[in-house]
């Protein structure tokens, strides 16, 4: 993947912008990010999907539950 | 019991050389000593070969003012990595960053000096996470060296962006750069955003020439970065 990096020189007034190859550390650190990306999305998903059932369970609304636990 | 002569006393200075609440006694050569009266107040005392006595009151100088260097302040788009060059003779530096956000969602959005990758950022503090509930896993503490500094995770979704600080002192010296760093993400719909607030500093003998925000992935497509500097 290219990497592009932009850059505005305070004394010329002047942007450049370069395009790149990744370095190898670029990349693991790329994909531990997106890695990363999935599993906190999965664990939201997860979550989400653990509260709806909750509710319905309780048979009471999002709005309900917020004042139930006391909070905003 | 001794007795004997008393010592004779010779080229003693006399106490009518001074005149006034303040005076001090200094020199204006060898064997030659002179009155300096007491300066304004709030003046200090300082070494000034051009004055008679080698001394002069002076007044403390007033702190620089900041200024804007890039001005409007500079896009956080098209680009992993927006830099801001040009820093030049400048002891102190503030950046602000405003609305920053990548083209993917729930990243990093980090900052740097000098385009220096090397592990030489030592932040000291705590990271906030915002899950659906909070728990106590939510707040955990941070300490040692890092190759860039977390200003704020971006929630899990695409409208979710990050606002920060950095103040850096130092930043002309060729010692280390102590900063203060804070800044947050904020879920834009989504959710785990999270808010970092650091101190520390940055272990380098190189002054301070370039800033610059970078996207763990993804290019930056929203956001600006303002830099601020004072002498």
């Amino acid at each position: 993947m290219k990497i592009t990096e932009k850059e505005y020189n305070a004394l010329t007034g002047k942007t450049t912008i370069t395009e790149r190859d990744e370095t190898a550390q670029e990349v693991a650190e790329r994909e531990a990010a997106e890695a990363e990306l999935v599993t906190r999305q999965a664990e939201a998903n997860a979550k989400a999907a653990q509260r709806r059932a909750i509710l319905e369970h309780l048979k009471i609304t999002e709005e309900e539950a917020r004042i139930l636990l006391g909070g905003n | 019991m001794t007795t004997g002569r008393l010592p004779s006393v010779e080229g003693g200075i006399q106490p009518t050389i001074v005149d006034a609440k303040g005076d001090l006694i200094t020199a204006t050569a060898a064997d030659t000593p002179a009155r300096l009266a007491v300066g304004t107040n709030g003046y200090y005392l300082s070494a000034d070969s051009t004055a008679s006595t080698g001394l002069a009151w002076a007044s403390v100088s007033a702190g620089a003012n900041w200024s804007l260097l890039n001005s409007g302040g500079t896009a956080l788009t098209g680009a992993t990595t927006v830099t801001v060059s040009g820093i030049s003779g400048k002891d102190k530096i503030m950046i602000l960053v405003e609305g920053a956000s990548s083209a993917t969602s729930n990243i990093d959005i980090n900052w740097r000096l000098n385009a220096d990758t090397g592990s030489n950022y030592y932040r000291y503090g705590i990271q906030l996470n915002s899950p659906t509930a909070y728990s106590s896993s939510s707040l955990s503490a941070y300490g040692g060296s890092t190759d860039r500094v977390r200003l704020g995770t971006m929630g899990t979704n695409a409208a979710a962006t990050v606002s920060g600080y950095v103040l850096l002192t130092g930043c002309n010296s060729s010692g280390v750069k102590s900063f203060q760093s804070a800044g947050a993400g904020i879920e834009g719909g989504g959710v785990n955003q999270v808010m970092y607030h650091f101190g520390g500093y940055y272990d380098s003998a190189t002054t301070i020439s370039s800033i610059s925000i970078v996207s763990n992935s993804g290019n930056l497509d929203a956001g600006t970065v303002f830099v601020y500097t004072s002498a």
